[in-house]
């Protein structure tokens, strides 16, 4: 498989960016909820060793927007896993049986999906305490919707194959046939969107946070710290440009590796 | 003779966008053991339909499918699953009939793995080897993928495949239309060769009746889902009763242009979902009268093991034109 | 006579050394290695070989359809114009108004969304030939020539609406509307049922004869080639090893690979208690050529030298054939 160098430029960012994230608040003195009382709201430079400058805290940014790329990133790795899991399972079994189980199972997709989707994560961020781990499973209980219908089209496609008939006609039991010939040949179709859809989660996060749903001070999250910047927007724009570029920046790579990916494994091309 | 395989008036349609495709209407043949039936016909007339309706991977609309004495629609799935072993398929397109992801091995240990889960392993992994040497391939294909292998050895592998839980019946889905000349032959000859060690029947299904006359000792010919014709080779290629059966074989491109000359027959313009009240051939039979379009003719038999359904069979028109 | 005839009239096609290559893995693909060939006016050529032998990528470069990845070196000239390195601009004007291009699927080289008359017309309004009224009588007089029935009501059918043979008629009036001096049919009969073959093959024959069009036709059939042309060249891994009248080497082919391909045909007469004469091995795929002559690890007739040196045309009583172990004339079947 050849990735083309836009996929590839990408590749190189976000391994950048999950490096400074891991590592980067090792380099620096100050850790993310660490005040300092002498330099509030500084502007990006060398002074106390805040490379990207403060918040009206005296918080160092350069840490916690690196803290805020870690939770946002795990949140959506996780709820894109989650998605993963339930989608492939769900949509490969509908997809596989057909009739009316097929019809049944992507009906109830449908009353989810037509669900206001904002509303039921407030709902969800109310009912239950607001910790990254309540956003995370409100972001996961609806991400996999959009999964199980792409794995239930392909799983759809894939039985007219022949080698499905092949393993039908030898006598291969249904379930083995969707975990040994199904489910391998979605891995390609499937691991583009997962690309895709781990950006469009970041950005959720970001939005329910940036709403105060989220990610609750003192920990950060990219969300929470643009709500924070947006504020200050006009006397202190680092503040909000930091965490903007890391966002921007996660982002953009994984949606041009995604791209990437599809062109790469995309069997029409050469 | 008991019957290995049989449908009994089968009819088989399928239905989309509220309309309905009669791909099978009241098909009945019987397959001994041991024996190599020939079904050709051209796209449309239902023959792919009834290689998977033998092998119960679509349901019957009504009529039977029998295998061993055991109607297909009354069987559990776990009873079906068992009765697989004794049938296989091969399709015609080599590469597709393998799961890209899998090894050769693999796939053509399947049938194995499922049928005999108390086999060991290595066990399964030297019949696999083996039999891919039966069929002419380096036993070190077993590790290769699909798309490694061109469509000749592909469909040596797919022969390994159906051969390896030692079947009773193996159907043939246009298994040699897709490869050129040369390896054609080689699968053909690999047919007749297993053919005779192991006494399996065969089912060959295809549209060119060169191929099926050196595979098949009795031929069923197929036309909109409908049997016009059955016999034995001898008989089908010799004298055809059918005008549709001379149809094919005077189409049959020859090196020598002179000597055929093929019969100008319309095309085929009805719609596959129309159903033919009279004889389905009608609009293109050089030899329709009146009441072809009104009667659907009966399949008569004619003479030992032969039938055909044509209400002018008795005039032989296909025969004498010849 | 045909030698008279050949040298005093300048060929419509001259194909000189043409080679194209890919860019592969390892090492570039040659899929076409090395190939000349000339058709004239009014003549017919039928390209046979297997899959992987070239033959239709051979064809394509002709109206420049080579896919742009492949590297194209030699010379194509039509009627003395030099295509192998002609503007994109250039060869479509050509596409269509001098060359019709005849494809093997009539499903997917029809556009979907547009009626046939549609299609029709566009040929003719691209080469500024007719437009309008004009060009629908044309388009009618078009789907009358090629039999289809009900030309009328056809004009505003779409693809779909028409059996594989219709459209496969449909496509040869698009090929030939505009009178293209050279029509390149690739596989026309391939995708189509045999009863409707030979009433398409029958069509080809006789609406190129009737205009002194030129056709070039690839098949995979020998028997397709047999009927219709005059004259044959049989690829093999990207060159031409065998070519001269079709009888002649259809009858007595001097080649072990045309030979092979001959005797390996299954016919309605071929004999039921012996194997099918096969020829051994596969057709080279997309892994690296053998040194030599491309058929020498299939051939039973192979020579030392077969492994080490290519073989070239040469001259040979009837055509031109390249073999060190070409089959003497008693030899022949």
């Amino acid at each position: 498989m050849r990735l083309a160098w836009p996929a590839r430029a990408a590749l190189v960012v976000l391994g950048v960016v999950l490096a400074l994230a891991l590592l980067g608040p090792l380099a620096s003195p100050w850790h993310a909820e660490q005040l300092d009382w002498q330099r509030m709201a500084v502007a990006p430079g060398l002074d106390g060793a805040h490379w990207l400058g403060t918040d009206r805290l005296g918080r160092d940014l350069f840490v916690r927007s690196l803290e805020g790329v870690r939770v946002s990133l795990a949140i959506a790795g996780l709820a894109t896993l989650v998605s993963l899991v339930l989608g492939v399972g769900y949509g490969a079994i509908a997809g596989y049986a057909g009739g009316r189980v097929d019809a049944l199972m992507m009906r109830a997709v449908d009353v989810f999906y037509s669900l206001p989707y904002v509303f039921f994560v407030i709902l969800l961020t109310v009912v239950l305490e607001r910790r990254p781990a309540t956003v995370f499973l409100a972001i996961g209980a609806v991400g996999w919707l959009t999964m199980a219908r792409v794995v239930r089209g392909e799983t759809r496609r894939l039985r007219e194959r022949e080698f499905i008939e092949a393993a039908v006609a030898a006598g291969v039991p249904a379930p083995t046939i969707l975990w040994r010939h199904v489910v391998p040949n979605l891995a390609g179709p499937v691991l583009v969107y997962a690309t895709l859809t781990v950006p469009g989660l970041i950005l959720l996060e970001s939005f329910l946070s940036f709403l105060g749903l989220g990610v609750q001070e003192p920990a950060a999250s990219l969300g929470n710290l643009l709500a924070q910047g947006a504020q200050e927007m006009e006397a202190a724009p680092w503040m909000l440009l930091v965490p903007c570029s890391f966002l921007i920046a996660t982002v953009l790579a994984l949606g041009f590796l995604g791209e990437g990916l599809r062109d790469a494994l995309d069997p029409h091309e050469l | 003779m008991t019957a290995l395989a049989a449908l009994e008036q089968l009819v088989v349609e399928f239905r989309g966008g509220g309309r309905v495709l009669r791909a099978l209407d009241e098909v009945s043949l019987v397959i001994a053991p041991g024996e190599s039936l020939g079904v050709v016909g051209e796209s449309g007339s239902g023959k792919s339909t009834l290689a998977r309706a033998l092998l119960g991977l679509v349901a019957a609309d009504r009529g039977r499918v029998l295998f061993g004495g055991a109607d297909l629609a009354t069987l559990g799935g776990a009873e079906l699953r068992r009765l697989r072993r004794r049938m296989a398929i091969i399709f015609q397109n080599p590469a597709a009939s393998f799961d890209p992801r899998q090894t050769i091995g693999d796939s053509v240990g399947e049938p194995l793995a499922v049928h005999e889960p108390a086999l060991a392993r290595a066990a399964r992994r030297a019949r696999v080897a083996a039999l891919l040497e039966r069929t002419g391939l380096d036993p070190a294909l077993a590790a290769r993928r699909p798309h490694e292998l061109s469509g000749g050895p592909c469909q040596r592998a797919a022969i390994a495949r159906a051969m390896i839980a030692s079947p009773q019946l193996v159907v043939c889905d246009e298994a040699v239309s897709a490869l050129d000349v040369s390896v054609q032959a080689q699968i053909v000859n690999l047919l007749l060769e297993l053919r005779r060690e192991n006494g399996v029947a065969l089912l060959f299904i295809s549209h060119n009746l060169a191929v099926v006359r050196r595979l098949a000792s009795r031929v069923l010919v197929l036309y909109r889902g409908r049997v016009v014709e059955v016999a034995p080779r001898e008989a089908l290629y010799a004298a055809p009763r059918h005008p549709y059966t001379r149809l094919l074989l005077d189409s049959v491109p020859s090196l020598v242009p002179a000597a055929s000359q093929a019969p100008r027959v319309p095309p085929e313009t009805a719609s596959p979902f129309a159903r033919d009240r009279g004889c389905a051939f009608v609009a293109r039979c050089p030899f329709a009268i009146r009441r072809c379009a009104e009667v659907a003719p009966p399949l008569e038999t004619v003479a030992p093991g032969q039938a055909v359904a044509c209400l002018r069979w008795r005039e032989g028109v296909a025969t004498r034109c010849a | 006579m045909r030698s008279i005839r050949m040298s005093s009239e300048a060929p419509l096609l001259a194909i000189e050394a043409l080679a194209i290559e890919f860019a592969g893995a390892a090492a570039p693909l040659r899929a076409v290695d090395g190939v000349s060939l000339a058709l004239w006016p009014g003549r017919s050529l039928g390209l046979v070989g297997e899959s992987g032998a070239g033959k239709s990528q051979l064809a394509l470069a002709v109206p420049g359809l080579t896919p742009r990845q492949a590297r194209l070196t030699g010379s194509i000239r039509l009627a003395g114009e030099e295509l192998v390195g002609a503007a994109p601009a250039r060869l479509r004007r050509l596409r269509g108004a001098r060359i019709g291009t005849v494809f093997q699927d009539p499903s997917t080289a029809l556009a979907p969304h547009l009626t046939i008359g549609t299609q029709l017309t566009e040929v003719l309004a691209a080469h500024a030939q007719a437009h309008g009224a004009a060009a629908r009588r044309a388009a009618l007089a078009m789907l009358e020539r090629v039999r289809l029935p009900d030309a009328v009501t056809r004009l505003g059918q779409y693809p779909h609406e028409l059996s594989g043979g219709l459209r496969q008629r449909v496509m040869l009036a698009i090929a030939l509307i505009a009178r293209p001096a050279l029509v390149i049919a690739d596989e026309p009969t391939t995708a189509l049922d045999v009863t409707v073959e030979a009433g398409i093959l029958e069509l080809l024959a006789e609406l190129v004869r009737g205009e002194g069009t030129a056709l070039l036709l690839v098949s995979h059939d020998l028997a397709v080639v047999a009927g219709l042309c005059d004259e044959i060249a049989v690829m093999y891994a990207g060159r031409i090893v065998e070519s001269g009248p079709a009888r002649a080497v259809l009858t007595a082919p001097a080649h072990p690979y045309t030979a092979g391909l001959l005797a390996a045909r299954l016919t309605l007469d071929s004999p039921l208690d012996v194997p099918v004469a096969a020829i051994p091995g596969n057709p080279p795929g997309a892994g690296p050529r053998p040194a030599g002559c491309g058929f020498a690890p299939r051939c039973a007739r192979a020579l030392e030298r077969c492994r080490q040196e290519v073989p070239l045309l040469l001259a040979r009583d009837h055509g031109q054939v390249a073999c060190y172990a070409p089959l003497a004339p008693a030899e022949r079947p």
